[in-house]
């Protein structure tokens, strides 16, 4: 709450500052039409692509500080938040933000040698354009990250620059899409001649890709979800093992995260996670030492028609292997079995112990034992560093 | 896509080819024409053709079009003077040539009727924006005049670029007519959205090139065909999703055969059944689909049963049993909250029809479609022999009125009747 005032008020004290010195934003028609493509863009919702938040409205900002200035920019990104349908205290914070990130991408843009473009403009430099606006977007990714770093700490209580060391990545890719969009659209409408038809020229092109994210935004919950009855059909039969997939997913994605994978391994970790145990199901009614050594390997009966479960089905098959040979089904060794398969065995133990009444802490100790045997060192190192951050499941009795 | 190479779209691609090869002749082209801004166009002309997009019984090539539409609306100047329409239709006919080529050689489809309506569909923008004088200039060449206001001229683009695609819609749509007599099968209304976003996205980038020409020179076209690749990128990701969602359900339909609460190919037979029958009986497409993942889940909640029913069959089971089987089901499909729709119709399967006649309970058609369908299959375990079917029917006559609707009986006999597998 503090922390959300404080940034309310750097951004106003900002805003104040720049219209004191720019004056108010011109031109007036230009500056109206901004209004309404921001308007218009703002209906789309943010899209959310696992952890990355895209929106569009990004797009609009960006491209009105070479256009209308900082202060119309400002104006504009304020936009959204009549649309947005979140608490008070949310729209304040993502308001200050926009306003904060707007001006500072604004100083950016003239400290890199940007003009402000106006009517009439002949010539632009459109390299030093190009330049210009990459500073822009990168300082406004800069500020948008770390202001929500700030409000991510007080959330979790987690480290700061581990939190950062998350976020930046994803933030700076969102804004490097929307640059080229927003460079697309001040071409256009300045150098171009277009005017403010631009922008409604350009409006099919924001639904466009509003609608393409929508589409990466669907694909990624469809595969998330789908796996849902697979566990659920698994908990029928085998009372208790959602929530022992709960725990095990939970672990796999921290000590993936830990490990330090790329997003979309450590998604596909998090899959084999959830439905480690789906071979049981293919085995019903077999003996109890038949049914401990091939669960692992059925899986794939299960699983294996589906397509861009491939990775997963993989990993499942390989978390019974040993890093000393011992394993099964074949019988690999260390860096023979694939991490993947190396984190899911960590993730498996340590849920296993929990599940049988150990305490987080009992169960990382567990998993340390049997390093250089069957688990990973690696794998298990991060295990413990994702205990340290407290970022293993919470375990319900 | 089983209309690839349909007598009218070879006719159609005839017809290109007498027009391309007719431009060719008269097209003037020399050294001059080499800027560029025209190599480039000629290359993301190539490279569109390696990127279709299948939406709503259509082919389109968004890039290509996108590139195409740009040349052939841009200021362009050979050697002094303004080429005409047949001059820069033969770089795009050329362009397209190569590209289909090179699809084929990759081994690849190629629609010859969707090649040949679009290439017509930019013939069309051609002439009526380079060759056709209003008063005593051309679309082009008042739109880049320089009393001209920019923002006019991109309309003008703009609306000769429309008239084109449509045409080359309403000639794609004619070659399916003529050769289907129009089917509509498969037509899923959900894809006419992306169809008009993808349209719009393609026919409103030929204009921004050209428009861009002059300031951006060759840069234009990469930077203009961005959104229209995003665009293309995103139809991908709706073919994945529903590829994954597809073989998703597939693989849960077989959950109760692979661990043995029910035959094997149970699910997929009375999938196959259901949607025969409501074919037959005209349902729409999304009615069509529901019908399917219905039958494909109906019988997940075996897996609830501390025992398999003999043979896996819910037809002799007590309503107790069923009831138990079809709250499993729910439980189970409904933790994926996108079946949310199918979960009235899983439940209701197990109703039998008296509960309409008697009581009036409105029964989803769905599920009565799958009750038919799933007893079909229990009664003959798959058998396609004439007799199974012969005894199926007489199973389901008797329970006509009481167990199952009469309407979805006598089109599962329809079907039959249709394919000569039953004389009745």
């Amino acid at each position: 709450m503090i922390y959300v005032v404080t940034v309310a008020i750097a951004a106003v004290m900002a805003l104040l500052c720049a219209v004191w010195l720019h004056g108010a934003p011109q031109p007036t028609s230009w500056v109206i039409a901004f209004l309404v493509v921001a308007f218009i863009a703002s209906l789309g919702r943010p899209q959310a692509i696992g952890p990355m938040q895209f929106s569009v409205s990004a797009i609009v900002q960006i491209a009105a500080i070479p256009l209308i200035g900082g202060v119309g920019a400002s104006v504009v990104s304020l936009i959204p938040a009549m649309t947005e349908r979140t608490s008070a205290i949310k729209r304040i914070f993502n308001s200050a933000q926009r306003v904060l990130l707007v001006l500072v991408g604004s100083l950016a843009y003239h400290g890199a040698g940007g003009i402000a473009l106006r009517p009439g403009l002949e010539n632009v430099d459109l390299f030093t354009l190009v330049v210009a606006m990459v500073a822009a977007s990168a300082a406004a990714a800069l500020v948008n990250t770390t202001l929500l770093a700030g409000v991510l700490q007080r959330d979790t209580g987690g480290s700061l620059a581990f939190i950062l060391r998350d976020a930046l990545p994803r933030v700076l890719s969102s804004y490097a899409l929307s640059f080229v969009a927003a460079y697309l659209l001040v071409v256009l409408w300045s150098p171009a001649r277009l005017g403010w038809i631009s922008a409604l020229f350009f409006l099919p092109t924001i639904v466009v890709i509003q609608w393409s994210l929508r589409q990466l935004a669907d694909e990624w919950a469809i595969r998330h979800e789908v796996l849902a009855p697979f566990v659920t059909a698994l908990d029928v039969r085998h009372p208790g093992a959602a929530d022992s997939s709960r725990l095990a997913a939970g672990a796999a994605s921290a000590i993936a995260a830990a490990v330090g994978l790329r997003p979309s391994f450590v998604d596909k970790v998090v899959m084999s996670a959830r439905l480690r145990d789906v071979g049981l199901l293919a085995l019903e009614g077999r003996p109890a030492a038949i049914v401990r050594r091939d669960h692992a390997v059925a899986s794939s009966k299960v699983l294996g028609q589906i397509g861009f479960l491939a990775g997963p089905v993989e990993y499942i098959a390989g978390h019974d292997e040993r890093v000393d040979g011992q394993g099964w089904p074949e019988g690999l060794v260390g860096e023979q079995i694939p991490l993947g398969a190396r984190v899911l065995a960590v993730a498996d133990a340590w849920s296993d112990a929990v599940t049988d009444g150990c305490t987080a802490e009992e169960a990382v100790r567990l998993c340390e034992a049997r390093v250089g045997t069957a688990l990973d060192e690696v794998c298990v190192n991060a295990l413990r560093r994702a205990h340290g951050r407290g970022q293993l499941p919470a375990v319900v009795r | 896509m089983n209309h690839n190479h349909t007598r009218p779209g070879i006719l159609l691609f005839a017809v290109a080819v007498i027009l391309g090869s007719f431009a060719t002749l008269r097209g003037e082209l020399d050294g001059s024409a080499l800027t560029p801004f025209v190599v480039v166009a000629f290359i993301a002309i190539i490279v569109g053709m390696q990127l279709p997009v299948s939406l709503a019984q259509r082919v389109l090539t968004p890039l290509t079009t996108a590139a195409a539409l740009g040349l052939i609306l841009a200021p362009l100047n050979f050697d002094g003077r303004a080429p005409g329409a047949a001059s820069v239709l033969v770089i795009v006919w050329l362009g397209m040539l190569i590209g289909g080529v090179a699809r084929r050689l990759r081994g690849r489809q190629l629609v010859e009727g969707s090649l040949a309506a679009r290439f017509l569909g930019m013939a069309l923008t051609a002439v009526l924006a380079r060759d056709v004088s209003i008063g005593d200039t051309t679309v082009v060449e008042w739109a880049f005049a320089d009393g001209t206001r920019r923002s006019l001229a991109v309309f003008a683009l703009l609306a000769v670029a429309a008239v084109g695609g449509l045409f080359e819609g309403v000639l794609e749509k004619a070659v399916l007519w003529l050769d289907e007599g129009g089917t509509l099968l498969g037509m899923m209304t959900d894809e006419i959205r992306p169809l008009a976003g993808i349209a719009a996205a393609t026919a409103s980038a030929g204009p921004l090139i050209a428009v861009a020409h002059p300031v951006l020179d060759w840069v234009a076209i990469p930077l203009l065909l961005l959104p229209v690749l995003m665009m293309y990128l995103a139809v991908q990701w709706v073919q994945d999703s529903r590829r994954d969602l597809e073989e998703s359900i597939a693989a849960m339909s077989r959950l109760p055969e692979v661990s043995g609460f029910s035959r094997t190919g149970h699910g997929r037979r009375v999938a196959d059944i259901a949607v025969r029958i409501a074919n037959e009986m005209s349902v729409d497409p999304e009615t069509s689909q529901r019908i399917e993942r219905t039958a494909l889940l109906h019988d997940l909640g075996h897996l609830g049963l501390p025992e398999p029913l003999p043979g896996g069959r819910t037809l002799n089971a007590s309503s107790q049993t069923q009831e138990q089987i079809a709250c499993t089901t729910v439980r189970i499909v409904g933790s994926a909250p996108m079946f949310e729709e199918l979960l009235p119709l899983l439940d209701q399967v197990r109703t039998p029809f008296r509960q309409w006649r008697e009581f009036g309970e409105r029964i989803p058609l769905e599920s009565r479609i799958v009750r038919v369908a799933n007893a079909w299959d229990d009664i003959t375990e798959g058998a396609r022999s004439p007799r199974a079917r012969q005894v199926a029917l007489e199973r389901l006559h008797l329970g006509l009125g009481y167990e199952y609707d009469p309407d979805v009986v006598a089109a599962l006999e329809q079907v039959f009747v249709a394919e000569g597998a039953l004389v009745v």
